[in-house]
């Protein structure tokens, strides 16, 4: 009888932490919102994917809050862009006290950066928006899933899975609009952006901007970058303009007025609710904006 | 009679003029040694590789081949990863497909933008241990050859399981007949050293990656 006992109770102490590490979700945390969408697609209902902040919050301005603090501490890896738009994340980790503990997962690791369009010399600077973009995309997701998959060996095939197949869906949509533009002429599309958000997606499209406005984020040109910037435009026979969704701006107005543009605005997949379906949706609403305007350009020359 | 006041110039010195002067001369001292410790400190290191005079770097390309360079890296990627699930190197035809549609091989918009280039797939190299995506012929003036060599085999040296990408100022270079590096190297081949996340995180110089 004592032996049995002993039995089950070795059996229960052998048992409970091996059920409770199967039972463990990986928590994730993601700083942007497309790394939202591309964690949770990756890992289905097998690991817990949390914003690092909440929705609304503007990460350009963002300073570190408690409970975003707490939420750190929670977290066993953070997915991460790490190439200068999500610099807050690494104010949350360091705050924490989680910055030699949390893993970081950079979406970036192996994606080729372009420079800004404009960035010359040896003050070219990086362009950071890999989000806003089909092919760097998959790369990301691609990575992301491998990252996960070393933390989490027994879903690591699951993850790889979930990772193809929704690089399949990106891939898809980035063909189903491609076909769009197959009688379009391309070769005499001219664009200039406000914000240099959408280099990545604009070149796999085999598209290129002629200028771009904001010298940074949200930072206004002076006056003579701006009348240079309309000298540009006009020397560049540039008729369409890329604005952003979330971002209204009177330079834009202006720069039409100057220069006669038409005016489309993209999202920059950085508002609103942080959801599963927000990257693949956001980014039709951009397809769709870009092949309207490549459309309508057309018909104007 | 008026008599005119001579003006007396008295010169008056400060009690601790001397004293004055050092301190200025001390705190001069002090603000430029804190200015050259912190821009030491602050720093950015650079630690993009060397460019040996047989590369070029990515962001250097003119924008039809960093176009294609750039998908190029995402197609090696992708290969990567059907190449682990099927262990077949994916025929250019299949990416080529309205529905795979992998960029540059994708026949798109994108494809006639960036010059029509001509891409096969070349598996005689597997002696070598790698397999070559080779593109010529593209239409764009100035546009390059590519070539994408994923070096397969060997494992456990350094070059296993890596991708390298090529480019040759020649458009209608023809098909290099070995990978080995110094011979593409002679015939006239450019290896492309790109700018990743990886290299720009380690300049901003946060955690390594994992």
């Amino acid at each position: 009888m004592k032996f049995r006992i002993l039995a089950a109770l070795l059996l229960l102490a052998v048992g409970i932490p091996a059920q409770a590490a199967a039972a463990h979700k990986l928590r994730v945390g993601v700083t942007l919102h497309p790394y939202y969408s591309f964690a949770a697609n990756i890992v289905g209902d097998r690991a817990e994917v949390v914003p690092l902040i909440d929705a609304g919050f503007n990460p350009h301005n963002y300073a570190p809050r408690p409970e975003d603090l707490k939420r750190a501490t929670t977290l066993d890896a953070l997915i991460v862009n790490g190439i200068g738009h999500d610099e807050f994340a690494f104010k949350i980790v360091e705050a924490a006290g989680m910055k030699d503990k949390l893993r970081l997962i950079y979406a970036n690791e192996s994606v080729a950066l372009i420079p800004v369009a404009g960035s010359g010399g040896d003050m070219r600077a990086v362009n950071p928006h890999t989000f806003v973009s089909l092919a760097a995309a998959t790369q990301q997701v691609y990575t992301i899933a491998r990252a996960l998959g070393k933390l989490d060996p027994g879903n690591a095939t699951f993850y790889r899975e979930n990772a193809n197949a929704y690089a399949t869906r990106i891939r898809r949509m980035k063909a189903e609009f491609m076909s769009q533009l197959t009688q379009a002429d391309l070769a005499h599309f001219r664009c200039a952006t406000m914000h240099d958000a959408y280099g990545y997606l604009l070149q796999e499209f085999g598209l290129q901007i002629a200028a771009v406005i904001e010298p940074r984020h949200g930072v206004q040109p002076t006056a003579r970058q701006m009348a240079d910037t309309i000298a540009r435009i006009k020397d560049a026979k540039v008729d369409v303009l890329f604005a952003e969704k979330y971002f209204a701006s009177k330079l834009s107005d202006t720069i039409r007025d100057a220069t006669g543009v038409q005016m489309y605005s993209f999202s920059h997949i950085s508002d609103g609710p942080f959801t599963a379906e927000k990257f693949e949706q956001e980014m039709r609403e951009n397809l769709t904006t870009l092949v309207r305007a490549v459309h309508a350009s057309g018909e104007r020359h | 009679m008026t008599t005119a006041a001579i003006p007396r110039v008295v010169v008056v010195k400060a009690n601790n003029s001397r004293l004055e002067s050092l301190c200025m001369i001390a705190a001069t001292a002090v603000l430029v040694a804190a200015t050259l410790v912190f821009a030491k400190v602050n720093a950015r290191v650079d630690h993009t590789p060397p460019l040996m005079d047989w590369q070029l770097r990515a962001f250097d390309l003119k924008p039809t081949d960093q176009a294609i360079f750039n998908a190029l890296t995402v197609a090696a990627d992708t290969v990567w990863v059907w190449y682990e699930d099927t262990k077949t190197w994916t025929p250019v035809e299949e990416m080529q497909s309205e529905e795979t549609g992998v960029a540059p091989f994708a026949l798109d918009a994108n494809w006639r933008q960036t010059g029509e280039v001509q891409w096969r797939l070349d598996r005689s190299f597997s002696f070598e241990g790698a397999t070559a995506y080779f593109g010529n012929n593209g239409k764009v003036p100035g546009q390059s050859a590519y070539l994408l060599v994923l070096g397969h085999t060997h494992k456990g040296v350094s070059y296993a399981d890596q991708s390298t990408i090529w480019l040759h100022p020649d458009p209608r270079a023809a098909a290099p007949r070995t990978l080995n590096r110094d011979s593409l190297i002679r015939n006239g081949w450019k290896q492309v050293v790109s700018h990743t996340g990886d290299v720009e995180v380690r300049q901003r110089e946060w955690n390594p990656p994992l």
